[in-house]
């Protein structure tokens, strides 16, 4: 079955369209925009192997309109609407693409600039005279992309985006934000890279972060299931006991409710990104009883760390 | 203190990790890297792709929108109304139970489509008598773009998430085993008035499937007492009614009379959804039409000597050498036509002794001399009149409905025959031959092949011969006369002057106003019968206990004071009125009569 979302069915076209052209892109299939309404776009279909082995590959002209108005002026053009063929087509086909990513991001600010953005995180800094010039490392993180599936009888979803320091062990959520306005290149970094946690380290970090994070979710998905379940149980129970109806046939039964009620929050990894982020180390000299000596500075996160490598101090 | 029948450590949330970090490091080590645009773009298709809440909003719209524009589905508010509460208040257990015509399948359908959607369905099992499963198939993919898969190998109940069956087949030893080891998020059973008797198969064979979300559809939830509303209950949420013991105790009056209305009626409301036609579902105009013929010579005499013979079996009750429910189907067989009568009277000369064979063969002989029926002539008169619009010629048997296909052909007027013998792919192919084929202008459909067939798209039909059970007809018209009828609708009632039919109709049109009634007062006068005697013996007793037309008559009349009495009683409530008026959905409403009525 083709199934979409509920966020699908909230997208407008002025969403959809942005979103087909992006993945036409993305995937370096050529495509037009004849005008405001009609898009041509040249795909690549694999005719599936139940017909072909290996399977074949053809090449299809589409003619894509993205609402029904669209549609009147240009008939025989297919309509990309929330639901539609093409477009869980489009969704369906992502799910080939954008699974690991390898990235370095670029870290291009004169040191001028530099020192403002940390005077804002550590007045103080700028108290104790000019800063030296830092020395450019990266910083290993490891980003994971969730779906997280809380289900009962009733089914909500969210995604969660964890980045692990691998350096620190630390998880920043919603990781993928601080990095939408940076430039990415791809590759491992080029200067000297921090070293720290080992990969199979960090997805156990990044698991039990996700169970903290459901832990401190809202519990009324988990106790209004449960209240629904009783009521049923309870429902169950008069029927089978008063009726004095076969126990093996109301446990069998109640056990199938408690399957239907039962709080279960379902994982699933999107994608995984492996980063490297820019730091800049400064040394700066002691002053007074300060020994803290080294500072590192973390731009994309905003974030200055202190007293050697695991301490930190972020605004 | 509230006693908790959990516990937290049950209801602590279990996590279950879909994706092995094995397969990832896999990824890792082999550099499976993409850019840093397709990794965002994954991202976001995996945003939109999301499901996010359980609120009042039917995903579905969106969704369909546009398939329904262009297939010129709108969904009726109430139909909208039922999804929201089937989901939102009943928790994907319900009891549909619209009157005829109104959209049953189309709500079963929104409501699969939305759990769908919501992510919440996969695995789904629709039984339905095997005569509607393609028409099921139909609906879902054509409405809903749902592409089920018609059950046959043994393997499909497992291979496939989305599967039709007929209950017969999925009933069978070989299959119910497998079913039974499944499980599903969503079963639905289509016509489930069969489903009221917990020590039958069916019963038992349901109630075992193991299920997440539950639809039973029916139009007539109710028939006989109130027992079989708590097996129908039962079976869709047990102990919704309580043990039948607090049941019996709690909610029976006598077999169908029911104390506590209010309480039950509650009950009942929070598992059944019952709409009904009234101002909010209106249906266009019916036009009903009476057309009496006077038969030949001929014709009268074997309706005649068939009679008198049928009354002096009948009459002889035990001895009688002809089984009644045989005598009364030839009866109803004459009214209809000489061809029908001419087979039960072959059977019955081949099993009977030699002086009753003798006695038989001589109407055998005397049908045989009839050799056209002068209904056929008024039904081409009728057909000439209407010009090339489609018609539906209902009968109750097949050798009727072999003739009127044979002298329509001589007439060089092409019709299709349609019955419950036929094959589904073989009903599919007629149906859609007579929707698309101009030249096909008619379809000749017995009782058994058109039961739940939608024809709306036609707008006449002819009754060749009169059921003698007005739910029957009601279901006849139903065909024609549902959601999705744009037109004014033309029912002609074909009656031979001077026999039970005519009396018969009297009754139901003159006296009873049959065609004036809502449905559910037409089920209150079956269900009263079917207490002690069918409707259909009744009128039988009513025959032959008469010596002449003129006592036929008073026997009709007492038997509709009887029925009115019934309809007018006020001691005590009845089931159908527990059904009649539950509220909840815009579309429900009071004893309102459908449409426009002209007899």
């Amino acid at each position: 079955m083709q199934l979409g979302g509920a966020d699908i069915a909230n997208l407008t076209a002025e969403e959809v369209k942005p979103f087909v052209l992006e993945t036409l892109r993305v995937s370096g299939a050529a495509y037009r925009e004849v005008d405001a309404d009609l898009l041509l776009a040249e795909v690549t279909v694999e005719i599936p192997p139940i017909f072909f082995d290996p399977p074949r590959l053809e090449k299809q002209t589409l003619n894509l309109v993205f609402t029904p108005e669209a549609g009147a002026t240009y008939p025989g053009a297919e309509l990309v609407i929330p639901g539609s063929y093409r477009l869980n087509w489009f969704i369906d086909g992502l799910k080939e693409r954008g699974n690991y990513t390898l990235q370095r991001f670029k870290y291009d600010l004169s040191p001028e600039e530099t020192t403002a953005a940390l005077g804002n995180l550590c007045p103080e800094l700028i108290k104790r005279g000019p800063l030296p010039a830092p020395t450019k490392k990266a910083r290993p993180y490891l980003l994971v992309n969730y779906t997280l599936s809380y289900q009962t009888d009733e089914l909500r979803e969210e995604l969660v985006s964890l980045g692990l320091d691998m350096v620190s062990g630390e998880i920043t959520p919603d990781f993928l934000h601080f990095l939408v306005d940076q430039d990415a290149l791809p590759g491992a970094a080029e200067t000297e890279v921090e070293t720290g946690y080992q990969l199979d380290e960090a997805f156990n970090l990044l698991h039990t972060a996700l169970e903290q994070l459901v832990q401190n979710r809202d519990p009324a998905w988990i106790n209004d299931a449960r209240a629904r379940y009783e009521e049923e149980l309870s429902c169950l129970y008069q029927y089978y006991q008063e009726d004095q109806r076969d126990f093996a046939d109301f446990q069998s039964r109640a056990l199938d409710l408690y399957d239907k009620f039962r709080p279960r929050v379902l994982v699933r990894v999107v994608n995984v990104g492996l980063l490297y982020l820019p730091v800049l180390v400064f040394k700066l000299p002691e002053a007074g009883d300060n020994k803290n000596t080294l500072l590192r500075y973390l731009p994309f996160l905003d974030k200055v760390e202190r007293l050697g490598s695991n301490a930190s101090s972020a605004s | 203190m509230k006693l908790s029948l959990t516990t937290d450590q049950e209801f602590t949330p279990q996590f279950e990790f879909f994706t092995n970090p094995a397969e990832i490091m896999k990824g890792i080590h082999q550099q499976e890297w993409d850019s840093w645009d397709a990794f965002r773009l994954r991202v976001r298709a995996a945003e939109i792709s999301l499901f996010t809440g359980f609120d009042d909003e039917l995903l579905i719209y969106p969704h369909l929108r546009e398939r329904w524009r262009q297939a010129g589905l709108v969904p009726y508010p109430h139909q909208e109304a039922t999804v929201k509460r089937v989901i939102g208040e009943m928790r994907g257990r319900a009891i549909l139970a619209d009157e005829v015509g109104l959209g049953k399948t189309i709500e079963a359908g929104m409501i699969i489509k939305e759990y769908a959607l919501r992510g919440l369905a996969k695995k789904i099992l629709i039984l339905t008598p095997a005569s509607l499963c393609r028409q099921w198939a139909a609906e879902l993919s054509q409405k809903f773009a749902l592409y089920p898969v018609l059950a046959k190998g043994d393997f499909d109940w497992e291979r496939y998430d989305l599967v039709i069956a007929s209950l017969d087949l999925a009933k069978q030893e070989k299959h119910r085993k497998v079913i039974e080891n499944l499980y599903y998020d969503l079963l639905v059973i289509d016509e489930a008035h069969k489903l009221k008797n917990p020590s039958t198969k069916n019963w038992q064979f349901v109630s075992g499937i193991r299920k997440k979300f539950f639809l039973l559809l029916t139009a007539t939830p109710l028939q006989n007492d109130l027992k079989e509303l708590f097996n129908l209950i039962s079976l869709l949420r047990p102990g919704q009614l309580g043990s039948y013991r607090t049941f019996r105790k709690n909610f029976v009056a006598d077999k169908r009379v029911a104390k506590n209305p209010v309480e039950l009626r509650s009950l009942l409301g929070r598992v059944m959804i019952r709409n009904k036609r009234g101002p909010q579902i209106n249906l266009p105009a019916r036009k009903v039409a009476t057309m009496p013929i006077a038969t030949s010579p001929e014709e009268q005499e074997l309706y005649r000597r068939v009679t008198a013979f049928v009354k002096e079996e009948y009459r002889k009750g035990e001895r009688a050498a002809v089984n009644p429910l045989t005598l009364l189907t030839l009866q109803r067989e004459i009214c209809s036509s000489s061809f029908a009568a001419a087979t039960t009277l072959f059977n019955l000369s081949q099993k009977a002794d030699e002086v009753e064979a003798k006695k038989i063969l001589s109407l055998m002989e005397l049908s045989g001399q009839v050799k056209e029926n002068t209904k056929m002539n008024l039904v081409e008169e009728i057909l000439r009149q209407i010009g090339t619009e489609k018609v539906i010629i209902f009968t109750e048997f097949l050798a009727t409905q072999r003739y009127i296909h044979a002298r329509l052909k001589r007439q060089g007027i092409l019709s299709l025959t349609f019955d419950g013998s036929m094959s589904a792919s073989k009903k599919d192919f007629t149906l859609g031959r007579f929707r698309r084929d101009p030249a096909h202008q008619v379809l000749i459909c017995t009782e058994s092949g058109g039961e739940g067939v939608n024809l709306q798209f036609c707008r006449t039909m002819i009754n060749y011969d009169l059921p003698w059970n007005p739910m029957r007809l009601e279901q006849r018209i139903g065909r024609i006369h549902r959601l999705g009828q744009t037109r004014e609708v033309f029912i002609y009632n074909l009656i031979t002057r001077g026999t039970i039919e005519e009396h018969l109709l009297q009754l139901l049109l003159d006296k009873v106003r049959l065609f004036e009634m809502v449905i559910g007062d037409i089920q209150k006068i079956i269900n009263y019968f079917s207490k002690e005697k069918s409707l259909e013996s009744k009128v039988m007793g009513a025959l032959v206990t008469a010596e002449d037309d003129g006592e036929l008559s008073r026997n009709l009349e007492r038997l509709g004071d009887e029925l009115l009495a019934k309809l007018s009683r006020e001691d005590g409530i009845s089931v159908d009125d527990l059904i009649a008026d539950q509220g909840g959905s815009p579309g429900v409403s009071g004893n309102i009569a459908i449409g426009e009525q002209n007899s």
